[in-house]
């Protein structure tokens, strides 16, 4: 329905990570009408991409809203992820210790985790070994955290968008927000994109790195921020079938270190450094950044090795001030910041019902609406069966392999690129069903994706995006 | 698993001695040698005289205690087996394999995926860098378009005419770029230099495709009938996979 005139929507939530996804998602559920702007073209282009995966049981002491908002997610993910598809495992992590200054270091931590509530225990080397065997020797003292798990943060993303449209959300993609309307009392009633003058009761300021230059845009608080960019290895599934849990060292005060972390698809991540300010659309890889942060990694699980690396990646987070930001503008009265530097993913579920809640204090009608929709239709994933053959029996339409490495077959793709938030590109197929993604990086399959992808949106094959950055497949 | 000309050849060889079942993803037989190669027809003719079972459009993803997985539209069991030999064929290394590091970006293909692209007539650039020589890059200097003009880095100075520009030696170490690749950094003895491209197809270093959970390293009951190296003759492949799989059947099944 948008034309000229563009459409009115009680919430614009600008940013399609997993922090604006799932406050559409939760919102959408209401009587509030909801419209997703993202710059981007896709979702989770931003920091929701390029993260490690994990649901942390604790970032930040107490008293802060980065823990009371961990603590509200926590316990949540088996029943979330089971509704929504996504795959995820609580297994549990080690931050271990080296020398001294290591167990000093967890010391502090210890009494920090058990004064947040969560679940933790002091454990020794050997201990620690138990748990990981592939674990270094090295280790003298460590905490082990039964709680943390493992999550697909793109999936999460995309299942929370999902649920968003299905209840009526509009998600638009390559909308940047170019300029903002204000009433005679300063508030935001519309933001404007190319395409479209979009009139709103309130605005969500989920836009990750973006937030800052948003909020200047709105008229709103300052809020200073820089990208920290951390890149990452990851390991072939061979090995990752060998590794139990998430291995860390002792955080240091700007980042909880370079971990060694399974993935929920098998393979190993080995990341993130941390590298202050830059360009925040630079995710560019490099060599030196890159052995640096294997060596560490070799310190912690020293039977990994390069020889099993698949892929190397790099993002930003938003690192900002403020670094968790859920709560009403100070100078533009109808304008929501919600952000977080780190654990956005970990945080999300929070997120999107404290909004609510937000909205709720406003005097909005925020209870659920009857005819919601709350769990999303699960598509077998062969790689995640113990024995496919009983799935696919049941299906055998849909047994036809197209990704080997991955063991992605077709109607996983087609169910890809013809859900309600559909992906357009490799990229967008690679993020939500793995298609690409694997040992051979698409050198067998990736043809054929580039085909299923543009046959479900009747374009040519060289149209189909390719890479993050928007670009496509064909060129001159 | 794998029928073409070293699946092929390999089956035919144990036949003789072992009750055999080849496992072939695609509907045909062949490989990257296609269906229709002379060496290809004879030997499915001769597998088939030999009593080898060709089981075709089915994908093998799981050894597991002597078990393969197989998947497809007309298959879906577990197979027992004593012994996998796994005869994939090959592919150029990947970005991380190389490694290759830098932007992320539009434009950077395997060569196996380039040869595909091109083929379909979707044009992938105006400015070609084809890092490798042999196979894949034989087959995409020859889909190259004519008003495409090619660099080649790093091994053999092909004789091509549609070659502008070639850097022997050079291995490729960046890509740059914001949407789209827009330059190919490459490196000889320590010394670097950017070529412009817009598309970069990665040809080099051909590598064994492992896919099949449980095979993908060496174990005792796996053997890997996959000969790299940038060109092959039908004859070598062939020689190499029965070699490769000579005295197998001496062992016996546990």
């Amino acid at each position: 329905m948008s034309g000229p005139l563009g459409r009115r929507f009680d919430v614009v939530v600008v940013g399609a990570g997993v922090l604006g996804c799932a406050i559409a998602a939760e919102l959408a559920q209401t009587a509030l009408s909801v419209c997703v702007l993202e710059a981007a073209p896709d979702v989770a282009e931003g920091a929701s991409k390029a993260n490690a995966g994990i649901t942390s049981s604790f970032y930040a002491p107490p008293p802060s809203i980065e823990c009371e908002l961990i603590g509200e997610s926590n316990d949540g993910w088996e029943e979330l992820c089971g509704r929504l598809n996504v795959p995820y495992r609580r297994i549990g992590a080690l931050t271990v210790a080296f020398d001294d200054d290591g167990v000093r270091g967890l010391d502090e931590l210890e009494t920090q985790v058990r004064a947040a509530g969560v679940k933790v225990e002091r454990v020794t080397g050997e201990q620690a070994r138990r748990h990981e065997p592939l674990l270094t020797d090295e280790c003298i003292d460590a905490l082990y955290y039964p709680d943390e798990g493992i999550i697909d943060p793109v999936r999460l993303t995309w299942a929370y968008a999902e649920l968003a449209a299905l209840n009526g959300a509009e998600l638009r993609f390559r909308a940047p927000v170019l300029d903002v309307a204000r009433d005679g009392d300063g508030r935001l009633s519309a933001v404007v994109t190319p395409e479209d003058r979009i009139a709103c009761r309130y605005v969500v300021n989920a836009a990750g790195i973006g937030s800052g230059a948003l909020s200047a845009l709105a008229g709103g608080e300052e809020i200073r921020m820089w990208p920290r960019k951390g890149q990452y290895w990851i390991l072939d599934r061979d090995f990752g079938q060998t590794l139990s849990r998430i291995v860390l060292p002792v955080p240091t005060p700007t980042t909880r270190g370079i971990e060694v972390a399974p993935t929920t698809n098998g393979s190993v991540l080995l990341g993130p450094d941390a590298e202050e300010g830059g360009d925040a659309e630079d995710r560019s890889t490099s060599a030196g950044n890159l052995r640096k942060i294997f060596a560490e990694t070799q310190r912690l699980v020293p039977t990994v090795s390069l020889d099993r690396a698949i892929k190397t990646y790099a993002g930003s987070r938003p690192a900002a001030d403020e670094p968790v930001r859920l709560r009403f503008d100070a100078r533009v009265d109808n304008l929501i910041h919600a952000g977080n530097r780190s654990t956005g993913v970990s945080t999300s579920p929070a997120f999107g019902r404290r909004v609510k809640a937000l909205l709720a204090d406003r005097g909005e009608n925020t209870a659920a609406r009857p005819d919601r929709v709350t769990s999303l239709p699960p598509v077998p994933r062969v790689l995640l069966e113990a024995d496919p053959v009983t799935v696919l029996d049941r299906r055998p339409g849909d047994a036809m392999v197209v990704c080997v490495c991955e063991q992605v077959t077709a109607a996983e793709i087609t169910a890809a690129v013809t859900s309600a938030v559909p992906a357009r590109s490799i990229e967008g197929v690679r993020k939500r069903c793995r298609a690409t993604g694997g040992r051979c990086q698409g050198s067998i399959c990736m043809a054929g994706v580039i085909l299923l992808t543009a046959n479900a949106h009747g374009i040519d094959p060289g149209q189909v995006g390719m890479g993050p950055g928007g670009g496509s497949v064909g060129c001159g | 698993m794998g029928a073409g000309l070293a699946g092929l050849a390999a089956a035919l060889e144990l036949a003789a001695h072992a009750e055999v079942e080849l496992v072939e993803r695609l509907p045909a037989a062949g490989g990257s040698w296609q269906f229709d190669h002379p060496a290809v027809r004879d030997l499915v003719g001769r597998c088939d005289r030999a009593g080898v079972r060709l089981t075709m459009g089915v994908t093998a993803l799981r050894w597991i205690e002597r078990r393969l997985l197989l998947i497809g539209p007309g298959t879906r069991a577990w197979r027992e087996a004593d012994h996998l030999v796994f005869a994939g064929g090959t592919r150029p290394a990947t970005p991380a394999e190389l490694p290759l590091f830098g932007a992320r970006v539009a434009g950077v293909f395997a060569g196996t995926v380039a040869h595909h692209l091109m083929e379909a007539h979707i044009a992938l650039g105006r400015h070609l860098a084809v890092c490798g020589s042999g196979y894949w890059a034989d087959l995409v200097l020859a889909e190259a378009p004519s008003h495409a003009r090619v660099t080649v880095v790093g091994g053999d100075v092909p004789a091509s005419p549609r070659v502008a520009a070639a850097w022997p030696g050079y291995a490729p170490v960046e890509v740059r770029g914001r949407d789209r690749v827009e330059q190919l950094v490459i490196e000889r003895d320590g010394h670097a230099r950017a070529i412009d491209c817009d598309c970069v197809v990665l040809a080099a270093d051909q590598r064994p495709i492992r896919n099949v959970d449980g095979a993908i390293t060496a174990t005792p009951d796996v053997t890997y009938v996959q000969l790299c190296a940038d060109t092959l003759t039908p004859d070598a492949v062939v020689d190499h996979a029965i070699a490769t799989v000579a005295g197998l059947h001496g062992r016996n099944s546990t």
